[in-house]
Parts: C-alpha cells; sequence; structure tokens
C-alpha cells in the first residue's frame, strides 16, 4: 500500500451524525463480513449433520473471540491515532492476578475459600472487578505517560512493559496461576447465556464496542483521533492537544484490557497466567485485516470486529470437520492470507 | 596472564578447595536447580529435598527460573556451579543443550549430578529420576474407561507434539485404550499449546462435532481449565468427564466439586526427596554409581472423588508451601 492511498482516505468530514456514522471505508468490513459468512456456509455444509449451522455453536464461537474482539476494538482506536500497543496481553494478566488476588482475599476468611465457601461474596466481586479495571487502566496510563511525556516510540514503550507486566504477573502468583476463585462467576456468567442464547460477555462486548464505534464515527473525540493519525503536525496547527489525546487513548485501551481481564476470569475461574502470549498480534492482525491503517488516520471497528472471528470460525470448523491438529496450522494461514487477497481485489474494483 | 599471577591463581585455587574440603565434614553443599519455581509441583519437590537435607545434615541451595526456559535457567545453573557444590541436583529443561554441562561436571570436575522431572538425551547424568509418563497416561486410560464405562467416544487434549514428556502422556493413554478397550474411541489428538483459550475453543468445537463424546483427557493444568470452562458452557458438566494431570490445590477443590472425574497425581515430593537422598550417598561413599539404573520413577495414584481423602492419597496432593 503507498502513501497516496494512506493519504486518500482521510477522515470523514461531513455535518451531522447519521452522515458521518454510515459513510467511512465501509468496503473492508462488509468485505470481510461476506468472506466470514462463506465460511460459515462452506464448514455448515461440509460439517456432520450440520453442525456447525446450531445455534449454540455460532454463539460458543463469538464467546471464544469475545476477548479478542474487545482488544482489537481498542487497538483500533490506538492505531487510529497512529499509535501502537503490544502490552495488552500482559496488561490482561496482569490485571486479572489483581481481580483474581482481590476476590479471592475478599470473598471470605484463608480456610472458608480453601473448602470452597465464599461468605462475602458479592462486595468482593464488586471489589475485584473494579481492581480488574482500574489495574488495566494504570497500566495502560503508564505507558501513555511514558510515549506522550518521555516522546519514546509506542512500540518500544509497550515492548518494554509488555515485559514488565509478564514480570509483575509472575512475581505476585509465583508465576503460577491464581487458585480457589469461585467458580460460580464461571457457572453464572462467565459461559452462561442469556435465554441460552446470548453469552453474557459477549453481551458486554458488544455494547462496549457499539459504543466505541459510535465515539470513532460520530463524536469529537473520534475525529481528532483519526485527525492526529493522519497528521500529528495538522493535528497539532488545528488546535488538537494531541499528546493529552494519545495519553486518554493509551488509558481507554488499558481499561478495555482491565475489563477483558474480567471476563477470561469468569471464563475460566482463573487467571491465565500461560495465556495471552500472543494475544497483542492477534488483536492487531484483526484490526489490520479488517480494514485499519497500521500508519493511522483511517480505522474501522466493525471491521476489526468481524475480522476477529475469522481465526476461531476457523479453528471451530476445522476441529468438527476432524482436519488433524497440525493441518489445521497450515490451512489457517492460507485461508488468511486467501481472505485478506479477495477482500483486496474486491476494494480495488468497488474505487 | 604472567607466571606469577598464574601461580598465585592457582594457589588461591588449591586452598579454596582445601576450604572446601574441610566444610565437607560439617555438611555437603547441594545444588538444586529446579525447572520452574513456584508452581505446587515445584513447592512440593522443594519441600522433599528440603526435608532429605534436614534429615541428612547436608546444605542445599534452591534455586531456579520464574519460567521452564532454557534461556532463564542457564545462568542459574551457572551461577549454582560457580558457588563450588560437593553435588547437584537438577531438573534439565531441555534434552540435549544441558548434556555438555553435565558431562563436564561428572567427569571433569568429578561433581554427582542427578536429574530430575525432564531428562538428558544422553545419560551423562548418575540417575534420572522422573514421573514414567507412559504408564501415567496407562493409569489415565483406566480412569477414563472406568469412569465412562468401558465404552464411547473420548478426546485427548495435548501440549505440543514437541514436548517429549507431554507426548508420552498422550501414548500411553491412546495405548492402553487400543489395546485393552475396544468399545471406546479416540479422537485425533488436539494441541492447544498453553493456551486456555484455544483448548477452549477446541473443546467447544468437539462437544458441537460428537454428540456421543463421553470423556476428555487432559495432559497439563492449561488444557484442563480450557477444558472444563468449555464442558461447563455447554452444559455437560458431569455428562463429559474429564481426567486431568496433576493435583494442584484448585484441582484438587475442583476434583471434588465434580469439575474432574479423576487426577494423575505425580510424586514430586519424592523427585525432591529421594534424588538429594541419593546424591548425598553417593558423596557419603553409600551408594555406587556405578550400579545405578539410568532411570527412577516414582509411584503415582490417580486421584478420584471416593479416594482423595485417605492418608495414602493426600500424601501426595501438590501443596503452595512446605508444612512445618
Amino acid at each position: 500500500m503507498s502513501e497516496t492511498t494512506q493519504n486518500a482516505a482521510p477522515p470523514p468530514v461531513r455535518s451531522g451524525i447519521a452522515a458521518r456514522l454510515f459513510s467511512g471505508p465501509h468496503s473492508t468490513p462488509v468485505g470481510m463480513a461476506l468472506i466470514v459468512i462463506a465460511l460459515i456456509i462452506l464448514f455448515g455444509v461440509l460439517s456432520p449433520n450440520g453442525a456447525f449451522f446450531r445455534v449454540s455453536n455460532l454463539t460458543t464461537i463469538v464467546l471464544n473471540a469475545s476477548v479478542t474482539m474487545l482488544l482489537a476494538v481498542g487497538v483500533t482506536m490506538v492505531l487510529a491515532a497512529g499509535e501502537l500497543d503490544l502490552s495488552i496481553g500482559a496488561n490482561v494478566v496482569l490485571s486479572s492476578v489483581v481481580a483474581a488476588k482481590t476476590l479471592v482475599a475478599l470473598s471470605g476468611s484463608f480456610d472458608e475459600v480453601r473448602m470452597g465457601e465464599y461468605p462475602h461474596l458479592v462486595p468482593a466481586l464488586v471489589a475485584s472487578i473494579i481492581s480488574g479495571i482500574l489495574t488495566g487502566a494504570a497500566f495502560g496510563l503508564v505507558n501513555g505517560l511514558l510515549v506522550t511525556r518521555l516522546r519514546i516510540n509506542s512500540f518500544i514503550v509497550t515492548l518494554g512493559t509488555l515485559g514488565i507486566g509478564t514480570g509483575l504477573a509472575y512475581v505476585l502468583t509465583n508465576g503460577t496461576n491464581v487458585p480457589f476463585v469461585p467458580r460460580v462467576i464461571q457457572t453464572e456468567f462467565g459461559v452462561k447465556k442469556l435465554f441460552d442464547i446470548v453469552p453474557y460477555p459477549t453481551i458486554i462486548v458488544l455494547t462496549l464496542a457499539f459504543a466505541l464505534w459510535f465515539v470513532l464515527r460520530a463524536t469529537r473525540f473520534g475525529l481528532h483521533t483519526l485527525a492526529i493519525g493522519s497528521s500529528r503536525e495538522a493535528a497539532e496547527r488545528a488546535g488538537i492537544r494531541s499528546r493529552r489525546h494519545i495519553l486518554m487513548l493509551f488509558v481507554l485501551v488499558g481499561a478495555l484490557a482491565g475489563v477483558s481481564s474480567v471476563l477470561d476470569l469468569a471464563r475460566f475461574a482463573t487467571t491465565n497466567i500461560g495465556g495471552h502470549q500472543t494475544t497483542a498480534l492477534a488483536a492487531i492482525a484483526a484490526v489490520v485485516i479488517g480494514g485499519t491503517s497500521l500508519f493511522g488516520g483511517r480505522a474501522t471497528i466493525a471491521g476489526s470486529m468481524v475480522a476477529s472471528l475469522i481465526p476461531v470460525v476457523l479453528g471451530t470448523g476445522l476441529v468438527i470437520l476432524g482436519v488433524p491438529s497440525f493441518y489445521q496450522l497450515i490451512v489457517v494461514g492460507v485461508i488468511l492470507i486467501i481472505a485478506v487477497y479477495i477482500d483486496q481485489q474486491r476494494r480495488e474494483r468497488l474505487s | 596472564m604472567s607466571i606469577r599471577t598464574k601461580s598465585f591463581v592457582l594457589a588461591l585455587g588449591l586452598s579454596a578447595s582445601w576450604a572446601s574440603g574441610s566444610a565437607l565434614a560439617a555438611g555437603e553443599k547441594i545444588e538444586f536447580v529446579a525447572g520452574i519455581v513456584g508452581i505446587p509441583f515445584y513447592t512440593s519437590m522443594e519441600c522433599g529435598a528440603r526435608d532429605a537435607a534436614k534429615e541428612l545434615g547436608v546444605e542445599l541451595n534452591w534455586a531456579g527460573p520464574p519460567q521452564w526456559d532454557l534461556a532463564l535457567q542457564m545462568p542459574i545453573l551457572q551461577a549454582s556451579i560457580e558457588r563450588g557444590p560437593n553435588g547437584l541436583v537438577l531438573a534439565p529443561t531441555d534434552p540435549n543443550a544441558l548434556v555438555g554441562i553435565v558431562e563436564d561436571l561428572v567427569n571433569n570436575k568429578k561433581i554427582p549430578v542427578v536429574t530430575v522431572d525432564g531428562n538428558l538425551s544422553k545419560p551423562v547424568d548418575l540417575q534420572n529420576i522422573r514421573t514414567d509418563n507412559v504408564s501415567a497416561g496407562g493409569l489415565a486410560a483406566e480412569a477414563m474407561a472406568q469412569s465412562i464405562g468401558g465404552a464411547g467416544t473420548v478426546l485427548v487434549v495435548g501440549l505440543d507434539p514437541g514436548v517429549a514428556a507431554n507426548q508420552e502422556r498422550v501414548d500411553g493413554f491412546t495405548k492402553v485404550l487400543k489395546e485393552k478397550y475396544p468399545n471406546i474411541k479416540v479422537l485425533p489428538t488436539e494441541y492447544p499449546g498453553t493456551d486456555q483459550n484455544k483448548a477452549a475453543e477446541i473443546v467447544s468445537a468437539a462437544l458441537q462435532a460428537n454428540p456421543d463424546l463421553k470423556g476428555i483427557y487432559t495432559t497439563h493444568s492449561n488444557a484442563a481449565v480450557g477444558t472444563s470452562s468449555a464442558v461447563i458452557g455447554a452444559g455437560q458438566q458431569g455428562k463429559v468427564k474429564i481426567i486431568a494431570y496433576d493435583a494442584d490445590p484448585g484441582q484438587v477443590r475442583d476434583l471434588k466439586a465434580g469439575v474432574y472425574d479423576a487426577l494423575v497425581v505425580q510424586s514430586p515430593y519424592l523427585e525432591g526427596y529421594n534424588s538429594v537422598t541419593l546424591v548425598t550417598k553417593i558423596l557419603r561413599g553409600e551408594v555406587d554409581p556405578t550400579k545405578l539404573e539410568d532411570v527412577a520413577h516414582p509411584p503415582m495414584v490417580v486421584a478420584t472423588r471416593e479416594n482423595v481423602d485417605t492418608p495414602e492419597v493426600k500424601k501426595n496432593l501438590y501443596v503452595d508451601a512446605c508444612s512445618k
């Protein structure tokens, strides 16, 4: 992609919220959605007894993609302003450790918790959720301060804090998952579905994603974000305080990592110390495949969300078809490249 | 380096070795380099090692990296060797990379080395004490057959085919089922790595594709966490039996709560206890290292809801901290 195409897609500057909401780089979210639908139909037809088409399967796919989706939405916001956050995976792990420790410490005495009894579950849960989100936001604040005050490139800053966050999580837990997290948060929320259809975590993810879609498309904050990503200098000349704005974006993506950590904790009833090593890459890949520019100025939250589904749709479909584990890796890579190629061709035809 | 400084260094070295020789009478110095520290499996091993050291009157230094990673273990091992121990217990994080160092210690420096948990690709150590993972996989297969009543479809969730010890857990399981239980169908093994999300995703899909799925065997704790989340989410808890490896305190709680049907329990305490005892006995001339078997396997148990509180099983469960 050349320099000119980046500059050729300026942020939508039109009057009226409605016009702004439904303008912008439509082709990629739509193209990606078509590809996902095509994959779903393909797997559905090929799967034994149409197992893939089952509603429970489709909603579980969305549940399994939900944390990546939420992080991808956050990354979209940061990338829109031309910055990068590689530390989100470490942030999720660290925040979930803090949330889990808070939950276990406050929900009962040491012996009660070991017996599986949690007399103060509700207040402990509230404190746990708040502490997880605050930890995530504080992590983001540190990233943002380092980027904006010390003027260090965000790629390097977040590579550094990625290690620091992971190390802190290990120090706090001795490198092992936090045990004795009440399983009720898993059975009553983490894997539970509203009307047996929509997983609760998915409702939260979709609500937040919709809110941020609105922010990016229709508010001054979103407009400033894209303006900074297009040209920092021009944005500053136009009176946008870019450093403060970027700081806020890092706090935002950090807070989203905090929310993800709480969802993760509920889903597994423990922390995920061994996981999230490739989460940042997966989220960034989804964002870029979905049509957001790696260099800022052009961003689509809907595209990021749809693209987050692709790896999970593929993973689930290939297991249902009984494709052996090693071949799955190859097939996922091949299909990903084909999908992006098809979408690119389609966009070139449209423009 | 001039001749004078050379001889000075030599004299220093001689006096140092003489000094360590006199320390030997007060209690041998043994270094224990763990594969990873903090997790209950290794904490239990540390408790065994410390108990043996106390009983035998030897000085034990316990160290290890925060992750199972050769690059992190190497400097710790080097520092331990620099401390000039009389004997060394090592949990090798890589079967090939550490052969040269151990060979040099045993053959040239005459420091006895016993390995635990992991093993070396060439038996240059005096003995390797570790779980017989193939047999453990077989025990898991027996537990599975019992849980699902000898017939049905089962899935194995492994780690990564490159990790030999974990692969043995898979192979031992499938071998016993194939030989003894023709009515149990085993699906192709899945490998989610250490990622709980990936394990949950795979198991969710397998539950959709196989309505007759009756049991899932997980070979490590991250796979067990992802698997249980997927099974509970599909409303299949209790219907799809989960047989998991290891017995961390949280896993034991979940066994009692019905999340797992059985746990395959290794003996980290004995690995620690036996390795320190063996090194000490070799140093004291009570054991002839040339007569040792290459590998020793401490016994294992399978914990179920019925037997988990019996003393025989209870003593094998892993701990977060040593009891005083």
